[in-house]
């Protein structure tokens, strides 16, 4: 029985201990991670000099270098969802106004710097969508009521008596509108605010004291045909707007209480830019040229006749482009064009060269999938040698072809690059990253260096929406690239933006090339499943479930391999309106017609589904038990359809309880169940081997606490051959135990390796912008009555989980808005890939137990050699001399 | 064996009865099964289990003998390596019906002479979420061939699951420990002020003796030598 | 006895007799009855028991080089000699022979079941469950689960 003062010390020991291990030294920087930076698509653009400033979607706003698009600073506000930037002006400093309904955060940037100078905030009654725009220094704030007035707020921003505390005061003004209603869309143009009413126009000049709104009929301004008419800010010096009506534009210019209507017709995307006083009007039309899809016209605007027109080398991989702004300088104009795609570029006139193009798309990542490069075919060829396994002399001949090839490539290097250098490397961390976007486009990315690979555009796809309002796609690996001359085979399933049937993409993620090109289906995807077989093509069949319960496999020709494991497939689906999940199984399906049974459900009405987990499908489990103090072995209880489910439930009495449920797949058996009291979300699981980690935050103690459950089955194995959910002998044990989390968790995952020999970490990325690693060992559940001490390999329970700055994965890289966490085992044992999403993407490679299965990297292969050499010599040289002595003596 | 297994089964099952419910209620149960395989089951009545409290999860089970009829339909079913399903209609205090459907292997279900669970999980508030069959076994099977007169009636035991109180970190013992320990290290370190010799005398006088040992025989031996 | 018969023939023969020098090794030893060598070489092992016995007393039972050594050492040299068995007894009778042997053998049998149990307290017996889960193979699985949270 140690002491108390001996456990202390241990205790403090093996914390340094595990934790002065983790750290990265300096100079290992940026050698096997990358970071790369996004601002989202972007929404409203400022050109100065050198620098644009851009605001966008996710409400970042961003100063970017002219000439190579890189991030001079970014600043990022509030949650895209809750909080969006409406207004971006830029003069001597940024004004931006960023808010929803009735709060709005009025803020002043540094032009140069990026630092926030004030920062006021605006609450109005309203809730209705309002304007925003800035005339001579003052922020007007409109608000249109329906079938009332407009009422317009101006602030005066440079004048400091204006504000309240932090709240700005303004002068009001009603102006009556009583034609108001929800079809009037209404846009600000410099000082007059114009809207288009059925068929009316209305426009009133803010400047002018005690102004009315004038109406004029639209039939006189725009031709008479059917459809509706939209109007379009064009921001110029001569207060303008643009009248779209069947996507032919026209540009209006106010004058008083006039407006005259030019009378050439321009594309919706135009825009204004001045050189030197002279306005332009900008705009983009499609070409039919195939190689130079764009066509750029800048058109006089007094007299509408085109005075320079250029057709630009557009990329094909790219969506459609609008312009969001530009500037002219002398004889160079630039324009920033943003695409369909969240792709941002610039474009340099008169010569119509590309000069950046910056992937936005990149920072919404939906879904991802690491892939292994197939090997070199050097490689590939050595591994051929034993093919024609019965004739000897073949055998022979292409053996020393083959290394008659290695020498030579030895010697004079190796100038082949196939697949422009995508071939595995000594220990399979060369792998490249295929992910797939909001915006409907896959990019593979590759570990080594994070540079995209490929890039695929899929029109008109959007991702689904998953549980509590995620989005996501399904990306499937059917064959794995180390079949090789198979190429590898993806399969991409998202949702169609038009009719929300499913879509389903295959391709090679090594050279994102397509055979088959995007199919559209025609039923709704419901979900979808890998299965576990294997035709004689390596390929993996893919089982979809539709809308209306039918089931679908991927490859057609692939229900012969499979139509004899029918009864060992079973599926489940987790319905989160109505709270319910249900399981099917297949063993009523024929090779003709496919069917799934119900078999099981879970009613959890009214308590809301919030997370449900299953175990990573390429898990593999090493250690069938633990090993107790007594040399006993407490045997684990490895499900792998164990499912875990996290239900909130809002009561009179607790406010909302968190429920936790593990739930046996197949058969439906609530294996265990637990409820906290007083929890609120967001909730995080991560489900793994025999064991479940959960955080949620306590509303009772105002702590985030995080909670684990291990399973076991006891001191015998049920049953050590195969595991059947439905041979059920006794019910798991569980230990539990929990913890206090001194941060807020943003999203956790949990490494995974190929043979899972080695120790778990937990990665937790916070709201700080770090991620940090716990190991496995502090969060699993002690036993009460056994020693926990070293000799145990067991650290002793602390309820607060150390938070270590050296324990950060992404050391000093802070990343912003995170998303999701993906990781992937790597063919070392000891590596796991770690890739973070979200607005940043970072990657890096953890190795929980430290890489023991490699050398380390300064290893002193020169100094063994030497010595070993000087060793041998020496023995020689020593017997030598010491036989002549023993001769010399001999004949003394 | 069998009987150790059950045993265990009722031991763990019975255990994990735990911790309260908010709401204390009786529910009645009609079990339907399906003899008739295939993906349209057809449910007939099985029987009706009436829990008076779930709090307490004492059941009363009522279910009919099995006809001849039923028995060989049993038999087939078991034969074929089909599915046996059931179809439990919860009707709780407040007249709302949930049913649950659960599903196991017929050969299963043969094998074990028709001794089948019911495991009726509730929730904290005490709806019930889950019913599910199981049979408690080591492995399962693929088609069996039992005989008739062992099919006879259903031994079903029902055990209402309830769910656990969430554990909190417990931070109450670990101050304790952390007071302990200050509190022996502060009464540790008074004790070794004691002089060098009071600590280290076990060590010094065995040299001290082998010393004297070898030096009385080494003069007697270099004595002795000459 | 024997050297008894020779000095009456020799006290009867005064002349030209050669004094021969038998061997005396005449008459085979009885059952059970071994020389003193014979004794010595046979008994040994079983001699060195008790010493073998404190020495492992005092090698310890943490996993170090001297315990190590010890053990390895206590194994390597029963098995040595017994190999060795055979030349060791070449110039023994052949009738008791096969009895000294086995006594021999057994005498080194038994140093080698002192260095088992001093490797049992040691701990590095598989004796345990534990010493054999690193060879459990993973259960294989026959259900297989796949499926999620409706997508829509």
């Amino acid at each position: 029985m140690a002491n108390f003062r001996s456990i202390y010390k241990i205790q403090i020991f093996l914390t340094i201990l595990v934790h002065v291990t983790l750290a990265l030294y300096e100079d290992q920087v940026g050698k096997f991670d990358w970071k790369l930076s996004f601002v989202g698509k972007v929404k409203f653009v400022s050109l100065e000099a050198k620098r644009i400033i851009v605001a966008t979607e996710e409400n970042v706003l961003a100063s970017l270098n002219l000439k190579n698009g890189d991030i001079h600073w970014r600043q990022v506000l509030e949650d895209p969802k809750d909080y969006k930037l409406e207004l971006l002006h830029v003069n001597k400093e940024i004004v931006t106004v960023s808010g929803k309904e009735n709060t709005w955060f009025v803020r002043t940037w540094d032009l140069n710097t990026g630092t926030i100078l004030t920062e006021w905030f605006i609450n109005t009654e309203r809730t209705v969508p309002s304007l925003f725009t800035i005339v001579n220094e003052k922020l007007l704030h409109i608000v249109p009521i329906r079938g009332l007035q407009v009422e317009i707020t101006s602030y005066t921003l440079a004048n400091a008596e204006n504000t309240n505390g932090s709240i700005l005061k303004g002068i009001s003004r009603k102006i009556p509108a009583a034609w108001l209603n929800k079809d009037s869309d209404c846009v600000p143009a410099k000082s007059y605010i114009v809207c288009a009413v059925s068929s009316k126009l209305y426009y009133v000049d803010l400047l002018k004291e005690n102004s009315m709104f004038v109406s004029q009929s639209l039939a006189d301004l725009v031709d008479n045909s059917a459809g509706k008419v939209l109007l379009i800010e064009y921001k110029q010096d001569v207060p303008s707007v643009l009248l779209l009506k069947n996507n032919i534009a026209k540009l209006g210019t106010f004058n008083g209480e006039n407006i005259q209507i030019k009378p050439f017709n321009l594309m919706p995307n135009a825009i204004s830019i001045s050189n030197n006083g002279k306005d332009l009007i900008y705009q983009l039309e499609a070409n039919d040229n195939k190689n130079k899809l764009i066509k750029v016209k800048a058109k006089d605007p007094q007299t509408g006749l085109d005075s320079f027109s250029l057709d630009l080398e557009y990329p094909l991989g790219l969506g459609a482009p609008i312009i969001l702004g530009g500037q002219s300088k002398g004889s160079v104009t630039d324009l920033l064009l943003s695409t369909t795609d969240d792709a941002l570029l610039l474009v340099r006139l008169p010569e119509g060269k590309i000069l950046w193009t910056r992937e936005e798309a990149l920072s919404s990542v939906v879904a991802s999938e690491f892939f292994e490069l197939p090997i070199s075919e050097l490689d590939a060829s050595i591994e051929h040698e034993f093919d024609s396994a019965n004739d000897i002399l073949e055998m022979f001949s292409h053996r020393i072809s083959t290394q008659i090839k290695q020498f030579y490539n030895l010697v004079f290097g190796n100038n082949l690059l196939q697949n422009s250098g995508l071939v595995r490397d000594e220990f399979g961390l060369h792998k490249i990253i295929v992910v797939a976007t909001r915006a409907g486009k896959l990019f593979a990315l590759d570990t080594l260096t994070g540079s995209i690979v490929w890039s695929y555009r899929l029109p008109n796809v959007q991702s689904f929406i998953g549980i509590d309002n995620e989005e996501k796609m399904l990306l499937l690996v059917q064959r794995t690239a180390q079949y090789a001359p198979l190429p590898a085979h993806c399969v991409l399933l998202a949702q169609d933006t038009i009719t929300g049937n499913g879509i389903l993409f295959e391709f090679d993620p090594i050279t994102g090339y397509s055979k088959a090109g995007i199919q559209r289906l025609n039923y709704k995807i419901v979900q979808a499943t890998l299965l576990p077989y294997q035709d004689k093509n390596f390929l993996k069949p893919m089982l979809v479930l539709s809308q209306d319960e039918q089931a679908h496999v991927y490859p057609t020709q692939a229900v012969s391999l499979i139509k004899d494991h029918f009864s060992t497939m079973f599926l489940y689906v987790a319905d989160t309106e109505n709270s319910r999940l249900s399981g099917y199984t297949l063993k009523y399906s024929t090779e003709d017609s496919l069917q799934v049974t119900p078999s099981w459900n879970v009613d959890l009405a009214p308590s809301k589904l919030i997370a449900v987990s299953a175990k990573p499908a390429n898990e593999h489990v090493h250690s069938q038990g633990k090993v107790l103090y007594d040399r006993s072995v407490f045997y684990k209880y490895v499900n792998p359809n164990l499912l875990a489910v996290a239900t909130m439930t809002s009561d009179p009495i607790y406010n909302s309880v968190l429920s936790v449920y593990l739930i046996d797949g197949v058969t439906g058996l609530i294996i265990y169940g637990t409820s906290h009291k007083k929890a609120r979300g967001p909730i995080h699981l991560v489900h793994s081997e025999n064991w479940l980690v959960y955080t949620f935050f306590n509303e009772r103690f105002r702590r985030n606490e995080v909670v684990a459950l291990e399973l076991y089955e006891g001191h015998w194995q049920n049953n050590n051959i195969a595991f059947s959910s439905f041979a059920l002998s006794q019910l798991p044990q569980v230990q539990s135990q929990a913890y206090i989390l001194p941060s807020i968790p943003q999203t956790m995952a949990v490494t995974l390796t190929e043979r899972g020999i080695t120790n778990k970490f937990l990665i937790i990325a916070l709201t700080t912008g770090a991620i940090i690693e716990i190991p496995w060992m502090f969060l699993q559940p002690r036993f009460t009555n056994m020693p926990c001490g070293p000799e145990e390999s067991c650290i002793p329970y602390m309820p607060e989980i150390p938070l270590h700055s050296e324990a950060t994965i992404n050391y000093n890289q802070t990343l912003s808005g995170i998303h999701g966490i993906e990781v992937a085992p790597a063919r070392l044992e000891s590596t796991s890939h770690v890739l973070i999403h979200g607005l940043d993407i970072f990657y890096t490679r953890v190795a929980p137990s430290k890489t023991f299965d490699v050398l380390k990297e300064d290893f002193d292969h020169v100094l063994i050699v030497l010595v070993l050499t000087g060793l041998i010599v020496a023995t020689l040289a020593t017997k030598k001399l010491a036989a002549r002595k023993a001769l010399k003596q001999a004949w003394k | 064996m069998k009987q150790l297994l059950i045993f265990c089964l009722l031991v763990w099952l019975f255990i994990n009865y735990g911790n309260c419910i908010e709401h204390d209620s009786s529910v009645v149960i009609n079990l339907k099964h399906a003899l008739s395989g295939g993906p349209n089951p057809v449910f007939k009545d099985r029987g009706t289990i009436t829990i008076p409290s779930l709090r307490l999860s004492q059941a009363v089970v009522h279910q009919k003998r099995l006809t001849d009829v039923e028995r060989i339909q049993i038999q087939k079913l078991a034969n074929d390596n089909d599915l046996y399903r059931i179809n439990a209609t919860v009707i709780a205090n407040d007249e709302i019906e949930r049913s649950f459907i659960s599903t196991i292997k017929a050969c299963m279900l043969a094998e074990a002479e028709l001794d089948d669970r019911l495991s009726v999980s509730v929730d904290y508030m005490g709806r019930v979420i889950g019913v599910s069959l199981v049979i408690a076994s080591k492995a399962t099977c693929e088609g069996s061939n039992v005989s008739i007169d062992k099919l006879g009636e259903f031994t079903t035991n029902v055990y209402v699951r309830h769910t656990e109180t969430g554990i909190i970190p417990d931070t109450a013992t670990y101050i304790d420990k952390l007071q302990k320990e200050k509190e022996a290290k502060e009464r540790d370190d008074h004790k070794d002020n004691r002089s060098f010799l009071a600590k280290y005398w076990i060590y010094i006088v065995p040299v001290v003796i082998v010393m004297v040992i070898s030096s009385a025989t080494n003069p007697e031996a270099q004595g002795g030598g000459q | 006895m024997s050297n008894k018969a020779i000095n009456r023939r020799q006290k009867w023969s005064l002349e030209n007799v050669k004094t021969y020098r038998v061997a005396a090794e005449a008459l085979p030893s009885p059952p059970a009855y071994s020389t003193s060598t014979v004794s010595n070489a046979t008994l040994a092992p079983l001699k060195q028991v008790p010493m073998n016995l404190f020495i492992s007393y005092m090698a310890g039972n943490s996993i170090s080089i001297f315990p190590i050594m010890m053990v390895g050492m206590l194994l390597m040299r029963p098995i040595q000699a017994i190999w060795a068995t055979k030349s060791t007894f070449k110039m023994m009778e052949t009738s008791s022979a096969i009895l000294q042997m086995l006594v021999y053998v057994f005498g080194h049998l038994v140093n080698m079941a002192l260095a088992l149990y001093k490797c049992h307290s040691m701990g590095l017996l598989p004796t345990h469950a534990s010493d054999w889960l690193a060879f459990v193979e993973p259960p294989i699985r026959q259900e297989y689960l796949g499926g999620g949270v409706a997508l829509h």
